[in-house]
């Protein structure tokens, strides 16, 4: 269920990245909102059930987006990876370590989008002015990221378990 | 344990990094390169997404009219400010154009009229019906100008006579006053009568008397100052016949007039401190500026 959750919680964030924050005057600092939401997967979902949300979600970035399908579908399950990866190598706590973790993911999908971007289709150019827009973009993620992962976490099954275990306590 | 369970996790992330892949591979490539496998994926993935589309395309239209309807408020309401704006400004305008064209046909009538003229500004306006009169501030320094019975126009026509002077303000008795008399002819035949005010609550209206009844006037004949006696200047429109009643015997007739000047409208006056043929035009000419 609270995969279910996850997966209509990245599609409102899509929902709002694509609609809400294209009213912004800066065009390009727009947040990637639900990619924090793939990298709250690597950190917090089983590996096989966080690679087919972050797979749903990588989908529906491209539907949203227009783009090729596939590419943003390939860029989220590799983000949920490295970030697994990241996670389980290093331990780090707090909202400076989520804004972080969600600018350097962040960085990497968007590299990675222009990485096989330019591997398929020989026809890009400007180059330079994409890493730009990536790391504009990667900065508007880190700073949304902690609001992002506060609300998330609330779907986790461990907090979900905390607070049926609380309410049962409470009770008796 | 099978191979499968054993290795679920690593194959479902093989998957759904590998389908993607091929995904994009097969998207990205020319129809004519495609080979078999593309074509299946192509094939098997245009359903899902177009379906995918349509919600996203659905959902995202939803929201993006919402957010456009909330600029759409804002907008309304700044749009109705201006317009409130705009509003009050063109009444300023409005206001202007119509001074500006009544102070235009002051001018004229200013440099057409042959005699000495006295700019005044309307500044009170008498309720009474027994005293139809309006105050007047003079715009001059010298108000020892200004007498009594000096005749008071506007382009419209004759407005009446000054009252009474205090300083540089001045009342006029207007033409519709009952105790106003003005000797009027009537332009298209020459007949002659006193024009008097009725005074009456509703209207502003007078009536010529010492009409002879052998007199043949109709409706929409106009008064002129006859200048007879020699108190207003000859030639000032004074207004338009409106009703004639001729009774079998007697040896007047009875008109009613209505004067030219609106009396409801008036906001600047001259009074006329000497002209042509006034008896105390000598005495004018020397006041003269």
């Amino acid at each position: 269920m609270h995969l279910l959750a996850l997966l209509a919680t990245s599609f409102g964030l899509l929902v709002i990245q694509t609609t809400v924050a294209q009213l912004l005057p800066w065009e390009y600092f727009v947040p990637n909102l639900s990619l924090v939401v793939v990298v709250h997967l690597g950190l917090k979902q089983p590996l096989g059930q966080g690679a087919v949300l972050a797979f749903a979600i990588g989908y529906l970035i491209d539907t949203f987006a227009g783009a090729s399908i596939g590419l943003h579908t390939f860029s989220a399950v590799a983000t949920f990876l490295v970030s697994r990866l990241v996670f389980h190598r290093l331990f780090l706590q707090g909202k400076l370590f989520e804004a972080l973790l969600a600018f350097s993911m962040a960085c990497f999908d968007g590299i990675l989008a222009l990485i096989i971007r330019s591997v398929f289709d020989q026809s890009v150019d400007g180059l330079l002015m994409d890493v730009k827009i990536v790391v504009s973009r990667a900065v508007a993620t880190a700073l949304c990221a902690p609001l992002v992962f506060g609300l998330v976490s609330r779907f986790d099954p461990e907090s979900s378990r905390r607070a049926s275990t609380g309410e049962r306590k409470r009770r008796r | 344990m099978s191979f499968f369970s054993r290795y679920r996790e690593v194959i479902v992330c093989i998957l759904a990094l590998a389908i993607p892949f091929f995904l994009l591979r097969a998207n990205l490539k020319d129809p004519g390169e495609m080979n078999s496998v593309d074509r299946v994926l192509v094939t098997l993935s245009t359903p899902v997404q177009w379906a995918m589309s349509a919600v996203v395309d659905s959902v995202g239209d939803t929201v993006t009219r919402y957010t456009f309807l909330v600029g759409v408020r804002e907008e309304k309401e700044r749009l109705k400010f201006e317009v409130q704006r705009l509003k009050a400004e063109l009444a300023g305008f409005v206001e202007i154009e119509q001074e500006v064209r009544r102070l235009r046909l002051l001018l004229g009538f200013k440099e057409s009229f042959r005699g000495n003229l006295l700019a005044a500004r309307v500044v009170g306006r008498g309720t009474s019906e027994q005293f139809r009169v309006v105050r007047l501030v003079i715009e001059t320094q010298d108000d020892t100008q200004i007498e009594k019975g000096m005749p008071v126009v506007t382009f419209e026509g004759l407005v009446g006579q000054v009252k009474r002077v205090a300083g540089s303000y001045a009342d006029v008795l207007l033409t519709v006053d009952r105790k106003s008399l003005v000797p009027v002819v009537i332009q298209r035949n020459g007949a002659q009568g006193i024009l008097r005010g009725l005074g009456e609550a509703d209207r502003y209206s007078c009536d010529v008397e010492y009409l002879l009844r052998t007199d043949e006037v109709r409706e929409g004949d106009q008064l002129f100052t006859s200048g007879a006696g020699g108190k207003f200047p000859e030639g000032i429109l004074v207004g338009n016949i409106v009703s004639v009643q001729r009774e079998n015997l007697g040896l007047f007739q009875k008109v009613i007039v209505e004067p030219a000047v609106r009396f409801s409208r008036l906001k600047e006056v001259f009074v006329v401190t000497g002209y042509e043929g006034d008896e105390k035009d000598a005495d004018a000419a020397t006041r003269r500026p």
